[in-house]
């Protein structure tokens, strides 16, 4: 496993150069992670090991650990950062062909968009898992609780709307979907049926017409819900 | 079926009912509030709680101002994210404990707030694209198209009056200019219904007022939209006569090189 003393990030060059590589048009050799004309420390941060991280969230505390006094959100904006932390975890974050070749799927998984971007912001493999657990910690497990290199169904609804970045939200939402005692989600609540975060994020934008969210508990948040939730509510 | 949710008969206020600006002293930012036509918020309860809530690169803040009945001087918050340059903005006012907590009586709509400093801010506020100054190097301007707002251009920092310079430089005008309008409307029109957004809306408004009677392409064939906007961009080119001012730019460059 790879190990650096400090986070770095691409300059203008070694973005260029990472995403001729990760669109398959370079060969992976051609990136010198030494070359100061690819890349530069990112000053104030700690040391970094990349490892096989069982989980995104994993992942996420491992980094945020790494950035030390860095306030992730601050630095969201931050392309070069994002692009070498994925570049320096391409084997934990993609799986490769017979040929060894990545395969890295859609480019916002890897390539991180503009983070205000309401269709491609939150696709990124590393920033956004950084970004929820920063700001959620333990309530985000159900956001988290998967591989690196997946993106959850769950993850998908319950980050696609702004509003959705409210702790007593996503708390919420964890105590509905996340098993406790397995470490993974609940049957179901990544499906299309009533009572799944699919569902649960469309209500969402229908309560908070009539409720200021922020000003309840997440125990009132749930109890608002509807009785196609039941199910997940008797278990929560 | 969702009949257990009660739509309440929330009060939709004006932006002009306060002002609320992002101040930015010793490294800090601060939200300012204060009310300016109080009959909008007569109707209230007097402990009502008025609150603002901000969102930006997925990192939501709600700030409280206190009570609806404290606030005849203007209040101060200080924002926990220091990072937030151009948050999406709106402001909630939320029942107190004499009447039922947590229900929401009034918002505004959404908005995007940018900080203070420039004098020439309330006639960005009323374009269609607005213009913020902001860390974007190594590049020199980014768009951000948000879902319901207006779409925002973060321009470097290090570049002196961003609003001058957007409004009056020909190489602005004539070469990113553009590229920020096919950027919008290739985002606007891959919609299956556009006109739900009311930035979108607007946006369409002011194509169909360069191109009158033209309608609106397929949204499932990208021929036909990229064509559309071709032909938006030449309207806008030839009325701005975008070549000539970039000469003249270029030659007076010229002239004193």
């Amino acid at each position: 496993m790879a190990e650096f003393s400090k986070i770095n990030e691409f300059t203008d060059r070694g973005m260029e150069l990472y995403r001729y590589i990760l669109s398959g048009e370079a060969s992976e050799a051609t990136m010198d992670l030494g070359d100061s004309a690819m890349v530069r420390v990112v000053s104030g941060t700690r040391p970094f090991f990349v490892q096989n991280y069982p989980t995104a969230k994993d992942m996420a505390v491992d980094v945020i650990r790494a950035l030390g006094p860095i306030d992730p959100v601050s630095v969201a904006g931050d392309l070069g950062l994002w692009g070498w932390l994925t570049f320096v975890m391409r084997d934990q974050l993609f799986n490769r062909d017979r040929d060894g070749k990545l395969r890295v799927g859609e480019i916002h998984r890897w390539y991180p968009s503009d983070p205000n971007d309401w269709h491609k912001g939150q696709r990124h493999l590393v920033r956004m898992p950084v970004l929820v657990e920063c700001q959620f910690g333990v309530d985000a497990n159900h956001l988290l609780c998967h591989r690196p290199s997946i993106r959850s169904e769950v993850f998908e609804q319950l980050t696609s709307q702004k509003d959705m970045f409210m702790r007593v939200f996503q708390k919420a939402a964890c105590s509905l979907y996340f098993d406790r005692k397995s470490g993974s989600l609940k049957r179901g609540a990544g499906g299309k049926a009533g009572g799944s975060a699919r569902t649960l994020a469309k209500v969402r934008q229908q309560l908070d017409v009539t409720w200021d969210l922020d000003e309840l508990s997440f125990e009132e948040i749930i109890e608002l819900l509807p009785s196609e939730f039941d199910r997940f509510k008797r278990e929560s | 079926m969702r009949t257990t949710i009660r739509l309440t008969g929330r009060k939709e206020l004006p932006r002009s009912a306060t002002n609320i600006r992002l101040l930015e002293a010793h490294e800090k930012k601060y939200i300012a509030l204060s009310i300016v036509q109080p009959e909008y918020f007569s109707g209230f309860p007097p402990d009502s709680m008025v609150k603002v809530r901000l969102v930006e690169n997925k990192s939501s803040e709600t700030l409280k101002f206190g009570r609806l009945d404290s606030l005849d001087v203007p209040r101060t918050a200080e924002l926990e994210h220091p990072s937030f340059s151009a948050p999406s903005c709106q402001l909630r006012v939320v029942a107190g404990q004499s009447s039922r907590k947590g229900i929401l009586l009034a918002s505004t709509k959404r908005w995007t707030l940018r900080d203070d400093s420039d004098p020439d801010d309330r006639v960005q506020a009323r374009g269609i694209l607005m213009f913020q100054s902001s860390k974007v190097h190594p590049r020199v301007w980014r768009l951000e198209i948000r879902e319901d707002e207006f779409p925002v251009v973060y321009v470097d920092s290090s570049i002196p009056n961003v609003r001058t310079w957007v409004r009056n430089d020909p190489v602005f005008i004539g070469c990113v200019l553009p590229s920020i309008i096919r950027e919008v409307f290739e985002d606007i029109l891959a919609q299956p219904d556009p006109s739900s957004h009311e930035w979108m809306e607007d946006w369409l408004s002011w194509a169909e007022s360069l191109m009158p009677g033209v309608e609106l392409p397929d949204p499932e064939a990208r021929d036909t939209r990229l064509e559309w906007i071709d032909h938006l961009l030449d309207c806008f080119c030839t009325k701005h006569d975008v070549r000539a001012g970039l000469l003249s730019h270029l030659e007076g460059g010229h002239r004193r090189g």
